[in-house]
């Protein structure tokens, strides 16, 4: 009796019944609702849609898996890998676009990426791929692992150089030793981690690796447990006896054995750590942006007096970048079951045109930004003020942080954006670069060659090397290999922090040994050989 | 209130646990309480007071580090954000403000999923309590055929766990995703609380009264409603305190069976803001682009969090002393009844 | 009598009826689910027909201890997890007796207010409980720390959540402070229960108030107490793993990993659903034969039995 009431209950569809509106899934964002302020409008103006975002993640459970049992997964589906894409295919839940490749014809034009996504089956186009470019170019954007330190404090120094990574360390312990607390009086470290992001091993520590010419992916597959170097060919086994991460671990550790480490790494949240960006409480930042985008904005009476963070390069430094035409490996995707299918083309039609990869990002002209006379992209007023900054209603109100970037994160060209000539976001335009400088900024624009951001600097020295993608199959691990590669990775993952927090050499080294051999009894040798063998193809392809 | 001067101290409460006891409708048997004339002050022994003072000091004690966590949340959601974001308040507020609570109360759909929250807990509860309650008769009649085996039957469901998927399709099936339903019909029969309200029933319903009642040609439905729920108040209490709490709490059947925002909860809501730090974790860990400017705007400071926590909470508080009533009268009022 | 109805329709069959559709309805809902312990032997496929599905045997069973590293780990999860949860089980006697001095408050409002703000922390997420914890004593700024040092307890902050020492203590300790207040509210329903002749039978006996609570009070609770204590006993390997999760670091995972976490860390978070389904069996499985052997170790002991 209970049932039938059931069957006919109270229940709403989950697809957009209605003609103007579209339910995006998305598994990469954290926003829940109907995409409003400035975006809802821009997008309402242009294709006469009203959008809903449902973020796959919520309290922790993602429900991609379950949602699929049944396709029940909204209008345009965002998908995350190409594991996730083909799950979705087996299911059925994905529509084949290539039939309707005259109303796409935006995202079409692509055909590097078209391509790829056609071989998957059989010539059918299942999923749009994303920050798709049809040059290969280095960005102009820092790299995130470049570090960052407090540059008054390294000009106190007498702005000592720092030859190979390992030098950090010095200047770090001279800073501490100089200032041990911050002009707030909060305690001041020499190195501060945090371990909430960390998947198979010490991302932080991994990440070291991509300043020494290695990249622990090729653009098509990831790898866990080995990097690669690209321009020589060659792999790395991180758990090899003196690789560069078993060193950065022991870099690491030497900060800890000098109390200067951060005692709350391994234990404090992404919020605490957060906290202490703002608070300026660590000499260097591995993540760069922790220091420059956390600490600088939030002391602009600091940086006018030259002081805060900046990124600090070494000598030796060699950046492996990528440049795909391939698309990053997230896919923008129809429902199948979406009632709406029409308007899912026309949104996405228009999301991969110039002109709406290019507004999503920063609003109407006018609006963030305008052309000068020599065609370039200079913020407005408006422009320069910070992301809570409240947007005029006639744009459609909200804050200028509540842009598609952060609510749906799709981005769906990337490099240069042929009918405005530069990038996208606003960090690469050179005008605007210029114009955010604090005085801090100009002070190291001015020591370093008049470089406008870091990666300015690094290609003037010849320090980023970029190497085409190629076009080599995805590798997908069998379910079972993949809860050994966790279970592996637990290990060195908890092992690592160990070693971070090891007393002395011998400990380090007997921590370094029970890893090894923990990991190589679980099935290590077998998933490095798969991951090389991977490696191998991509070699052979370039 | 841990006075040394335990006279006084022990004279206001006679009065506060008079004054308490009218109220309960036990008037009529005031006086006899009187008359057995059990004033347990008068004997009370010097080893009952030192009991009484360690007692209440521990009582208090207790009661201060439970509630602390709470107090801490208020102070962080009241104080203001700057502040907060960069320091951590754990005794006083730091400059006052109630701005977290006016946005909060403006997130849009709050007030629509306060009363889906509400809905639920209402209807869920009712729902709960009463099937809970006759099967939990049921079980305590001892004539019934194959009793054992149906309360195993029940029972065993406490234990058994096909995990999510399979839920998701038979719901599927039912018509049960997305519909309101899905809130209140899974949980209509607990088997925990069918065991409470078994051994409720046998520890302080004596089976003569059902004995006398059927001699008098009373059916068993009958007996029920007339003889054995009368009799349950305590228990019921407790039932629908729990099974509120849990509706109201519940989030986890939101996140999987719901995708209509008009059947957002609460809760939901609450638990999106929370879990964002973790779901960006995992976004970057699968090599999202997230913007790296964002990122410190993009998770909701912590001070937010907590008034959302608060805003959660507070109703439970509210309505909480309602129920409290029923399971809280004590010894004095309790003596009464006999 | 017996002979003059049909066995059907006798009282004994009658009663079954009225709960007839409580049984159906506790089938559909509970019980049918189960069906989906096929996807243990199969690949599982999100939207693929089950019987599409590559059939896998008893991999995912033996997947489990594939290796002796493995075994190695599933000995110490199930330590932890044993080891918790029979801590658990010795401090369920805690709510029992808050229960009882609560009742023995003289003061009817402070009785209330105790009871009331006992139940606060059951409503604060884990989450929010490490973030209140870390800012306690944390080493950066902790109070505790701050105030060791101002006392020269110590001369350097120590990091507590890095201390691996006595871990289950000390997650049992929080896990009491949680749900203490809470837990105790079925034993005052069952004070209020007892039926309060007894009580006066007690005092006109000359029972003092500790006499009455050790005669009266405490075996009034019993039956509810060896009720939940059985049903506890039941639910051994599920720990939850939401206060682990959160507490969990490097330093003690090896004293704190319970198998729900250890599940949930080697990717059933990344969807591998055939190898929950394998745990969700393993579990149903050792839970229920637990109740039956609790059961009937009480009909023994005791002389009655719960189920």
């Amino acid at each position: 009796m209970l049932l039938s009431t059931a069957a006919c209950g109270w229940g709403s569809p989950s697809s957009s019944s209605s003609s103007d509106a579209l339910t995006i899934f998305t598994t990469s964002a954290t926003y829940e609702g109907k995409l409003d302020g400035w975006t809802g409008k821009l997008v309402k103006d242009k294709t006469g849609l009203s959008i809903d975002v449902v973020p796959s993640v919520v309290g922790g459970t993602d429900r991609f898996q379950t949602r699929l049992t049944t396709g029940n997964l909204g209008d345009i589906i965002i998908l995350k890998s190409r594991d996730a894409l083909e799950d979705a295919i087996k299911a059925g839940a994905v529509e084949d676009l290539s039939g309707v490749s005259s109303k796409l014809d935006n995202a079409f034009r692509f055909t590097d990426a078209i391509d790829r996504v056609k071989q998957i089956d059989d010539g059918k186009v299942y999923g749009l791929p994303m920050g798709v470019t049809n040059e290969h170019k280095a960005t102009g954007v820092d790299p995130k692992t470049v570090p960052s330190m407090r540059y008054d404090y390294y000009k106190e120094l007498g702005s000592p150089e720092i030859h190979d990574f390992w030098d950090y360390k010095d200047v770090a312990k001279d800073m501490v030793a100089a200032h041990p607390k911050t002009e707030e009086g909060n305690n001041f470290y020499g190195l501060s981690l945090f371990s909430e992001w960390d998947k198979t091993n010490i991302s932080q520590i991994a990440g070291i690796g991509t300043l020494m010419g290695l990249a622990s992916g090729d653009g098509i597959n990831n790898y866990s447990f080995i990097a690669i170097d690209p321009l020589n060919k060659k792999t790395v086994r991180l758990l090899d006896e003196d690789s560069y991460y078993m060193q950065g671990l022991q870099w690491a550790n030497d900060f800890y054995r000098e109390g200067l480490l951060d005692p709350d790494s391994a234990t404090q949240t992404w919020e605490s750590y957060l906290k202490k960006a703002q608070n300026g409480q660590s000499a260097i930042w591995l993540l760069g942006y922790m220091g420059n985008y956390n600490f600088n904005p939030t002391h602009t009476d600091m940086t006018a007096q030259k002081k805060g963070y900046e990124r600090i390069p070494f000598e030796t430094l060699n950046y492996a970048e990528s440049t795909s035409t391939f698309g990053s490996g997230w896919y923008y995707c129809v429902s199948s079951k979406s009632k709406n299918k029409e308007g899912a083309y026309k949104f996405l039609n228009w999301i991969y045109s110039d002109e709406g990869a290019w507004e999503l990002t920063n609003g109407p002209e006018g609006m963030l930004w305008k052309m000068n006379d020599q065609k370039q992209p200079v913020l407005t007023e408006l422009g320069k003020k910070d992301y809570e900054q409240a947007v005029p209603e006639e744009y459609g109100g909200g804050k200028i942080g509540d842009n598609y970037a952060k609510r749906v994160n799709g981005p769906t060209l990337s490099g240069v954006i042929e009918q405005y000539g530069y990038p996208a976001g606003t960090n690469e335009w050179p005008e605007s670069m210029k114009e955010n400088q604090t005085e801090l900024d100009k002070e190291w624009s001015d020591d370093h060659e008049g470089a406008l951001n870091m990666k300015e600097y690094m290609l003037s020295n010849d320090q980023v090397h970029t190497y085409e993608v190629k076009n080599v199959p995805a590798v997908t691990w069998s379910d079972t290999d993949s809860v050994v590669a966790s279970q592996v990775g637990d290990v060195i993952k908890q092992y690592s922090w160990k070693m971070v927090y090891a007393k002395d050499d011998a400990e380090f080294n007997s921590l370094k040994e029970e890893m090894i051999s923990k990991a190589k009894n679980l099935g290590l040798d077998k998933l490095v050989a798969t991951e090389e063998k991977t490696a191998q193809a991509f070699f052979d392809a370039q | 209130m841990t006075s040394m001067t335990t006279t006084r101290h022990i004279h206001d409460n006679d009065i506060a646990l008079n004054r308490a006891a009218k109220p309960q409708g036990a008037k009529k048997g005031f006086l006899r309480h009187k008359q057995v004339n059990r004033n347990p002050m008068d004997q009370m022994s010097l080893g009952e007071k030192v009991f009484n003072v360690c007692n209440t000091i521990f009582m208090l004690f207790f009661a201060f580090i439970t509630f602390y966590p709470f107090y801490y949340i208020l102070i962080n959601s009241i104080s203001d954000n700057q502040v907060a974001s960069k320091e951590s308040i754990l005794f006083l507020p730091k400059g006052i403000h109630f701005q977290n609570y006016i946005d909060v109360l403006q997130l849009p759909g709050i007030f629509s999923a306060a009363m889906v929250s509400l809905a639920r807990t209402i209807l869920g509860t009712a729902l709960t309590v009463f099937c809970c309650a006759f099967l939990g008769f049921m079980m305590t009649q001892q004539k019934m055929a194959h009793r054992k085996f149906i309360y195993r039957f029940f029972v065993a469901t406490m234990y058994v766990n096909a995990g999510i998927i399979p839920g998701y399709i038979l719901y599927n099936y039912l018509g049960l995703l997305d519909n309101f339903l899905v809130y209140i019909l899974p949980g209509a029969v607990s088997a925990f609380n069918i065991v409470l309200v078994k051994t409720y029933i046998e520890s302080s319903i004596p089976a003569s009264l059902q004995e006398a009642a059927e001699i008098d040609g009373a059916g068993t439905l009958t007996v029920f409603f007339k003889i054995a729920l009368p009799l349950m108040g305590p228990i019921l209490a407790t039932l629908a305190i729990f099974t509120a709490v849990g509706q109201w709490n519940s989030f986890m059947d939101t996140v999987i069976y719901v995708s209509s925002e008009k059947l957002q909860t609460l809760q939901y809501v609450l638990y999106r803001y929370l879990s964002q730090a973790e779901a960006m974790a995992n976004i970057m860990s699968d090599g999202g682009n997230v913007d790296e400017q964002s990122l410190a705007t993009a998770v909701t400071p912590q001070s937010v969090k907590l008034t959302i926590t608060m805003v959660t909470v507070l109703p439970i508080f509210i309505f909480y002393p309602f129920m409290q009533k029923y399971f809280t009268k004590g010894i004095t009022i309790g003596a009464v009844k006999g | 009598m017996k002979k003059q109805l049909p066995a059907f329709l006798a009282h004994r069959w009658r009663l079954v009826y009225l709960v007839l559709p409580f049984v159906l309805f506790v089938f559909v809902f509970h019980y049918l689910p189960i069906l989906g312990w096929y996807f243990a032997f199969v690949d599982f496929q999100p939207g693929v027909a089950p019987w599409q599905m590559p059939f896998a045997g008893l991999k995912w069973f033996t997947s489990i201890i594939s290796s002796p590293e493995q075994i190695n780990t599933i000995i110490r999860v199930m330590k932890n997890t044993l080891g918790l949860s029979f801590l658990g089980l010795l401090t369920s006697v805690f709510p029992l007796i808050f229960a009882v001095l609560l009742y023995e408050l003289r003061s009817n409002k402070l009785r209330r207010l105790v009871q009331t703000l006992s139940t606060a922390p059951h409503f604060v997420s884990w989450v929010l409980v490490y973030s209140l914890v870390f800012a306690f004593i944390s080493v950066d700024n902790g109070v505790v720390n701050n105030l060791l040092m101002q006392w020269g307890v110590i001369d350097t902050p120590i990091n507590f959540l890095l201390d691996s020492n006595h871990m289950w203590l000390k997650m049992t300790v929080l896990g009491v402070w949680k749900s203490l207040g809470w837990s105790a509210i079925m034993y005052l329903a069952a004070i209020n229960g007892i039926d309060q002749e007894l009580y006066e039978a007690a005092s006109i006996d000359g029972a003092s108030r500790f006499q009455r609570a050790i005669h009266v009070t405490i075996p009034g609770l019993m039956p509810t107490f060896f009720v939940l204590i059985l049903m506890n006993i039941a639910n051994i390997i599920n720990t939850g793993m939401d206060q682990y999760f959160v507490f969990s670091n490097a330093m003690n995972k090896d004293a704190i990993e319970v198998l729900d976490l250890y599940v949930y860390n080697i990717g059933i978070s990344d969807g591998n659903f055939s190898f929950a389904t394998v745990i969700s069996i393993l579990k149903t499985v050792v839970s229920l034969i637990l109740l039956f052997t609790v059961n009937k170790a009480s009909r023994i002991v005791r002389g009655e039995s719960i189920f």
